[in-house]
């Protein structure tokens, strides 16, 4: 069974820069979500638009979604863009004498089958605050393009996060985690790590900073082309060069200077931190 | 319940992120039974690709891989029987060598990856063992190359998986073969063209600087470097071909550059190496 929701949520916008910039009075909708299967895994699937997401993991078993928009000011240069006729030929139409009707509402969609979720909102001209309760096993995709941050805390599953504009913050996560931002930070804290499969954080132009819990075991990869790498984990990080290895009878080759790797608590999964030029920071935690 | 009842519950629980405890009977089961912990333990170091456990398991083990061996040959005794009205279908099945037969019965990932992490545990259980005996090592040959060919679907399997993190361990599993398959580099090629996530693509290139030689894919590969717009790939690309690639490839690759079809911050890149190779 499909559990559908395409919820309209009414919004009052008031103008108050004509011309140059718009905000919308805030209006919330709260939803919750059962789960066909309780108990099972859960995936959820999130891709909004404009705006923030903030996924908490708890120990209950359905999908609290709060979604609320906030004042978005949009820049003259947005508008412009809006604003331009897409075909030349077009002859612009006077609006005199009309009365400018904005927006009134603003499309959520969730979709439920079999404990896969999807929540998407592709509004581009409105700031969507996502406020999103999860069961902590939960195996959490989200796209953000514009706007703001995402937030996680307390979440035991998978982590798939992307972030164009805002960072990435994840705190009492064990992932493993595969986080990407261009030019915003990632800050990640660990209090488990997962052994199976690996993580990768990337900002291509952001910082990385991640804390791990004391007992966490990992291969930690870390690789800067302009930044700079901060630890204050007691094992040293050190170059893993390349060995090309052949069979009997042919060339061997071996590069020296490849990424660097520090093998915490004896060595575990993998955790690649990369960025251009940005720094990494990996701190010791609790 | 029985030792192989425990092993089975690990083995699944590594394989398919499965959280579930262990019940009850199954906890003071394996609380007095050392050995089985022992074995669980290096199951687990195989599974994070500790190469050398430092603990080595029972011979109960080693028994208990040659019966599932022997288990996947009877099932696929029975499905080649039942296919047996069809009966070119069945010649051709026959006819297989024992990894293909393994490999269609193994189907689909999750049993795939419970026969792989057996097969590798059993290989280096056995290989942590003192013998000379001839004929023991050249059955250890032979399971080694099955281990290759089936470590090399579960990666092509890993490789088609919708998270990133599963298909960064398909990548993982890949480093684990020689990359002798032509079909798993293609798939990584096709992969490091296409994939969403920057942090598998760089996990591909590095892979990709095993290749025994670069000579099928290094004007694949060019054409990616200079066409590329992320700019950490685009980067990591050019160092492959400049540490991998041949002559001629390398040349074309400085010309690239040379010309400004590269981004700024790559050609300073692409300096700074051609200095490095050259001290």
């Amino acid at each position: 069974m499909k559990n559908t929701l395409s919820a309209i949520l009414p919004l009052a916008f008031v103008a108050m820069f004509a011309g140059s910039s718009q905000t919308a009075n805030a209006t919330e909708k709260s939803y919750s979500l059962v789960l066909t299967k309780p108990g099972e895994p859960v995936s959820i699937d999130i891709e909004v638009y404009r705006g923030s997401i903030t996924l908490v993991g708890y120990q209950g078993d359905t999908i609290e979604i709060s979604a609320k928009t906030s004042n978005f000011i949009a820049k003259e240069k947005d508008l412009e863009k809006v604003k331009a006729t897409k075909n030349p030929n077009n002859s612009k139409r006077s609006s005199e004498g009309l009365k400018s009707v904005k927006r009134q509402s603003m499309r959520l969609q969730i979709e439920e089958k079999n404990n896969k979720v999807e929540i998407s909102s592709e509004v581009s001209n409105q700031h969507l605050d996502l406020v999103i309760k999860v069961p902590q096993r939960s195996s959490i995709d989200v796209e953000l393009y514009k706007g703001g941050d995402i937030d996680i805390d307390g979440i035991s599953g998978g982590l798939e996060l992307e972030a164009y504009q805002g960072m990435i913050i994840a705190k009492n996560i064990s992932g493993p985690i595969v986080a990407e931002t261009a030019r915003t930070d990632i800050v990640v804290s660990f209090t488990d790590f997962s052994k199976v499969s690996p993580s990768s954080l990337t900002s291509h132009k952001g910082n990385v900073d991640i804390t791990l819990a004391k007992a966490i075991a990992a291969n930690v990869n870390v690789q800067t082309y302009q930044g700079e790498v901060f630890s204050g984990l007691d094992k040293d990080f050190v170059v893993v060069d390349e060995i090309k290895k052949h069979k009997k009878g042919q060339k061997q080759k071996v590069v020296l200077g490849g990424i660097m790797q520090a093998k915490v608590n004896g060595g575990g999964q993998a955790l690649s931190l990369i960025s251009y030029s940005g720094n990494l920071y990996i701190r010791k935690g609790k | 319940m029985n030792n192989q009842d425990i092993i089975d519950w690990k083995i699944a629980s590594l394989a398919n992120n499965n959280a579930n405890e262990l019940t009850k009977e199954m906890q003071t089961y394996l609380k007095g039974n050392s050995p089985l912990q022992a074995e669980l333990h290096f199951i687990e170091q195989f599974w994070e690709n500790d190469i050398k456990p430092e603990i080595t398991p029972s011979d109960k083990l080693d028994v208990n891989f040659y019966q599932m061996l022997s288990r996947a040959q009877s099932a696929q005794y029975d499905s080649s029987a039942q296919i047996s009205v069809h009966a070119s279908a069945s010649e051709e099945k026959q006819s297989l060598p024992l990894i293909e037969t393994v490999k269609r019965w193994l189907m689909p990932t999750a049993i795939a990856q419970f026969a792989t992490l057996s097969l590798v545990f059993a290989l280096g259980f056995n290989l942590n063992q003192t013998s000379n005996n001839q004929q023991n090592s050249e059955q250890y040959s032979g399971l080694q190359k099955e281990i290759s060919s089936l470590t090399t679907v579960l990666a092509m399997s890993m490789l088609e998986k919708d998270t990133a993190s599963e298909r960064l361990s398909g990548v993982a599993y890949s480093r684990q073969t020689d990359l002798s398959d032509p079909l798993l580099v293609k798939q990584l090629i096709t992969l490091l063209a296409r994939d969403k996530s920057t942090s598998v693509r760089l996990a591909i290139i590095n892979s990709l600087g095993q290749l025994s030689s670069f000579d099928s894919s290094e004007q694949q590969i060019l054409t990616l470097a200079i066409k590329e717009e992320n700019l950490l790939v685009q980067m990591e690309l050019c160092r492959l071909l400049l540490n991998y690639g041949s002559i001629d490839i390398k040349k074309s690759l400085t010309e690239q550059a040379n010309l400004q079809f590269l981004k700024p911050e790559v050609r300073e890149f692409i300096q700074t190496q051609l200095t490095v190779l050259y001290i």
